[in-house]
């Protein structure tokens, strides 16, 4: 897969739980878990904006694109 | 998301599908009854009642007959003089062949109504865009469409039969083309199942957006 979800790492970063964000961004625990484990096949703008507003970040330190 | 009540259709229809494949085997089973019980019979029914008697026609007749008990209404188009005996002897012969023809035939359809029962229950448990449910319309196409030729097919056996029955040899038999126009529906069935492919695609991939 060529875009790579860095989500983990930024909880990490932010010392955060995948609860906590769950909460804050008002997106189910099981759609935050299916972005996390990289098999979600899209990601709306509203998502990415609520994701990025909860963990101070940018959306490139979410995503990121790698080379097969 | 409460879907029953929308779904009490695709109910109804899953148990009538069930119905028609009970009917298709209990009449598979007491038409071929005679057979097993060792009865032959062979009558042309129509389009005069009497088999003993000559029909002299100059027109294309469907034919409308009975072989052991069963009602044929089949594609054959019968042209010229019509006299036939009592013939007994030579039918018996390829009757269980023609048993074998109908077994197959039913065989498709049953599995036809089969897999349109499994697509239904699928539906009742509010999961239509199961991947399997493409693959099994596409199935279906295939069943449809082998059905079509296989009836053309049965139609030319009989035909056939017929041929090696007659006295008259004015009398000809053929097999209509008719039962091959339902390919097409065969066709329609399986582009449905190319849309449902696709269709299954896109609901995958609304479900993993988050």
């Amino acid at each position: 897969m060529a875009i790579i979800v860095n989500l983990d790492v930024m909880l990490a970063k932010r010392k955060m739980s995948l609860t906590e964000l769950s909460e804050e961004v008002g997106v189910t625990m099981s759609n935050l878990s299916i972005l996390k484990t990289g098999k979600a096949k899209a990601i709306r703008f509203s998502t990415l904006q609520a994701i990025c507003e909860a963990l101070n970040c940018q959306p490139g330190d979410i995503l990121e694109y790698q080379t097969d | 998301m409460k879907l029953k009540k929308d779904w009490s259709l695709a109910h109804f229809l899953y148990y009538n599908v069930w119905i028609i494949i009970t009917g298709l085997i209990v009449s598979f089973i007491s038409i071929n009854s005679t057979y097993l019980t060792g009865g032959i019979s062979f009558f042309i029914n129509a389009p005069y009642s009497d088999p003993m008697v000559q029909v002299d026609s100059e027109e294309l007749i469907t034919t409308d007959f009975l072989v052991n008990d069963e009602h044929y209404l089949m594609p054959i188009q019968v042209k010229g003089r019509f006299l036939v005996n009592n013939s007994e002897s030579s039918f018996a012969t390829k009757n269980l062949l023609l048993i074998v023809v109908r077994f197959l035939k039913m065989s498709i359809l049953v599995a036809f109504f089969y897999l349109l029962a499994r697509i239904l229950k699928s539906v009742i448990k509010e999961n239509p865009f199961d991947p399997l449910n493409s693959k099994r319309l596409l199935i279906m196409g295939g069943l449809l469409v082998f059905h079509a030729i296989f009836t053309f097919g049965h139609a030319l056996f009989v035909a056939d039969i017929f041929s090696s029955l007659q006295v008259d040899p004015t009398l000809s038999f053929k097999a209509d083309f008719e039962s091959v126009n339902s390919i097409f529906f065969g066709l329609l069935v399986m582009l449905l199942g190319f849309i449902f492919r696709k269709a299954t695609e896109i609901h995958q991939e609304q479900k993993l957006t988050v």
